[in-house]
């Protein structure tokens, strides 16, 4: 908010101008980026420092303020996060359409815990709430903790700090945290440069007084600071003198490891002859005449020093090694993109670019999508077939069986089957009026028909029950192709409906993302500028009304011209500009009104689009 | 620097620094001695101090503020842009998930028409 909520006393007041002004946010959109410091505000923080300098002590109750509006921040972007992990959640938790409730949560938190993710969610009026922790900031920075060394890594450090067990094990430590791309070499490399561009005197100097150090630590970034102080730390511990003998057995111990690598300076490249140094740096020995002692090792001297600056150097050494051998295996694999230790650090890839090459996963979904029309169409097809099976193809030829179907067989077989049962049951009442004996023709003629009826009905009931049996086979098959199409169709839908969803959500962000920020806006400005000069002074100091007052100046007037501008601009985004209506020193009419009136518009600004330029009038 | 994501592509929700921690990370760098832990220190260390001492340290103490100042309005800037990608990471990660297990019901009813 513009005025702090609480309408606090003068003072206190004017740190809320000196700080960047942030508009309210919505639970879930994180702080607003911080607005420039205008010329009203820099006043105003000049004031608060003149108070600084005539009392330091009162130090303490800015320092105060500072700590509470960097807790309330850091509260705010945490709920952004939370917010944002929650809409995910709940955007794959209405995906699944198997299951029950609990299920269906079980089935989010196995998908985030399977992706390493310690939150969890449970089902709190209909959507999914995260219930469970954040990842420890250690964790956060690099999930791949140490590496593992390599055995020529160990071996390289072993040979280099022999004498130094605890600088031996700084190092391993260093190293193991220096995988490519991590956070700590990005650190360990700036640090690197930073340190490497002072002259020899000035880095004595850093490694030897400490205000020196103290000056050098305040010219770093706070990730770097931490590092040195670690550093540093391991420096001090390192307690040994150099002993004759201990420099002797330095130098002895890397001029044989310069000649058994049988290195030919004259032919190695930059970059070689680098690492070789970088090496003979971690083992102690004083590389400022490099190329000189690459040529002739008989010209190696120990690097001289305290003991902070001599196990310094060696790490220095450790560091440089690291940096050049992976800057040498991305020369090699992208000849064209060389940068050295001594280069700044590259661009790193904005945050859109992290979702992986575009265009892969699309078109393996397209072709999945293909897939799954051609087996619907496939199998619609078969279903329509099995109908015509069933009921009858009208386009075969008059009296076919696959004109009338099987359903139609079997009605034919059955009204044949009764049609010949009634005949043979009249012929059976027909014999018993006829007697053998007189009429023996008759009788055999009627027993022969009987009998070939019953021939026939039996026959009947073979196909009957063939077509019977056919039939229900052909009628479970439509009913499963029916039901699996059925099943493509939702899958389908589903996920265009969760794509769609998606696309709705990244427009919505995008735009959000995309809208300048609110103290940009054009509208937010105006009410910017018309409060300029006006503040409210809080209901304990001021009579049973707010009286305005004029910034700094009592008799000066306000500018009503951006006092009017403000107020329009307030009236465009469904304020109340009558608490505007007010003339400069009066008593404002309706101060709770001014309040929400400006609570309103800037809240109103969050979720409007910026408005369009008007038209230029036809010619 | 953007939440790096775990191996499986869910970006991770970094851990709450408190007031003080964000502040003395800051203000550490700039001007030590107006860390929390030791402004508490302030009074007795400076007791004894002239008035011109007194002043030198104020202005000291305004300079510091200032840069205080520019220092807290980047890292609100660099949070932001964490809080942004994070829910680049987190649409990402949801849509491939939800992907994966239609993918994998397509699959098993494809393979049930194969068995006939």
């Amino acid at each position: 908010m513009m005025f702090h909520p609480a309408f606090k006393a003068e003072k206190e007041q004017r740190m809320v101008f000196m700080s960047p002004p942030l508009p309210a946010a919505a639970p879930g959109e994180g702080a607003a980026p911080a607005a420039e410091v205008t010329d009203k505000q820099k006043k105003e923080a000049n004031e608060v420092m003149e108070a600084l300098r005539s009392n330091p002590e009162a130090v303490a109750a800015v320092v105060e303020f500072k700590v509470e509006e960097a807790d309330k921040d850091a509260k705010k972007f945490q709920e952004a996060f939370h917010s944002a992990l929650e809409k995910a959640a709940d955007a794959l938790y209405k995906s699944l359409t198997e299951g029950t409730e609990d299920e269906k949560v079980k089935k989010v938190n196995d998908v985030f815990q399977a992706a390493k993710s310690p939150v969890s969610f449970k089902l709190e009026g209909g959507k999914l709430v995260v219930v469970a922790a954040e990842v420890p900031e250690e964790t956060a920075k690099g999930k791949e903790k140490g590496r593992e060394l390599t055995g020529d890594e160990k071996q390289m450090i072993e040979e280099a700090f022999s004498t130094e067990p605890k600088l031996k094990a700084a190092a391993e430590r260093l190293m193991a945290g220096m995988a490519e791309d991590s956070p700590e070499l990005e650190v360990a490399q700036g640090f690197f440069e930073n340190f490497n561009a002072k002259t020899p005197a000035e880095k004595k100097a850093i490694l030897t007084q400490a205000p020196a150090f103290q000056k050098f630590l305040k010219e770093l970034p706070a990730d770097q600071q931490k590092f040195v102080n670690q550093l540093r730390q391991t420096m001090v511990e390192v307690s040994n003198e150099l002993t004759d003998d201990e420099r002797a057995e330095k130098l002895d111990g890397a001029r044989k490891w310069l000649l058994d690598k049988k290195f030919d300076a004259s032919k190695a490249s930059e970059i070689d002859k680098n690492l070789v140094l970088a090496q003979l740096q971690m083992r102690g020995i004083d590389t400022s005449n490099g190329e000189e002692i690459l040529k002739d090792p008989s010209k190696m001297k120990v690097f001289e020093g305290t003991n902070v600056e001599r196990g310094f150097n060696q790490i220095m050494g450790l560091l440089g090694y690291i940096l050049l051998s992976i800057q040498k295996l991305k020369d090699a694999m992208h000849p064209g993109e060389k940068k050295g230790p001594d280069a700044p650090a590259g661009g790193k890839p904005g945050p859109e670019a992290a979702s992986g090459a575009p265009g892969e996963p699309e078109l393996k979904k397209q072709v999945k999508e293909k897939d799954m029309l051609r087996v619907r169409l496939e199998r619609q097809n078969e279903i329509d077939q099995n109908k015509k099976l069933l009921d009858g193809d009208p386009a075969a030829a008059d009296g076919s069986d696959t004109k009338i179907g099987l359903r139609g067989r079997e009605v034919a077989l059955t009204t044949k089957d009764a049609q010949l049962k009634a005949k043979s049951e009249q012929l059976d009442a027909q014999l018993k009026t006829i007697n053998k004996a007189s009429e023996p023709a008759d009788y055999a003629a009627k027993e022969r028909e009987i009998a070939d009826i019953k021939t026939e009905r039996e026959k009947i009931a073979v196909d009957l029950k063939g077509i019977q049996e056919q039939k229900t086979k052909v009628e479970a098959r439509i009913t499963q192709l029916t039901t699996e199409t059925k099943s493509l169709e939702d899958i389908q839908k589903r996920t265009e409906a969760l794509r769609q969803k998606i696309r709705d959500t990244q427009t919505e962000m995008k735009g959000a993302l995309g809208a300048p920020p609110i103290a940009d806006r054009a509208e937010a400005k105006a009410i910017l500028a018309a409060l300029q000069g006006i503040r409210l002074i809080s209901p304990a100091q001021a009579d049973e009304h707010f009286t305005v007052e004029l910034w700094g100046d009592p008799d000066a007037n306000v500018d009503m011209a951006k006092f009017n501008a403000g107020a329009d601009a307030v009236k465009k985004l469904g304020g109340n500009s009558v608490a505007w209506d007010m003339e400069a020193g009066k008593t404002l009419k309706d101060p709770e009104a001014f309040d929400v009136s400006l609570r309103k518009a800037l809240d109103t600004l969050k979720t409007k689009p910026a408005a369009a330029p008007a038209p230029a009038p036809a010619a | 620097m953007p939440n790096p994501p775990s191996a499986t592509g869910m970006p991770a929700i970094p851990a709450r620094k408190s007031g003080a921690e964000i502040y003395n990370s800051i203000m550490g760098a700039i001007e030590p001695e107006l860390t929390t832990d030791q402004i508490p220190l302030m009074k007795e260390k400076y007791k004894d101090e002239t008035p011109e001492q007194k002043k030198a340290r104020g202005a000291r103490y305004a300079k510091a503020m200032e840069e205080y100042e520019k220092r807290y309005a980047t890292y609100l800037h660099e949070q932001d842009a964490k809080v942004r990608s994070f829910k680049i990471g987190a649409i990402h990660f949801v849509e491939d998930k939800a992907a994966e297990s239609d993918q994998q019901k397509l699959l098993s009813i494809e393979s049930s028409f194969n068995t006939h």
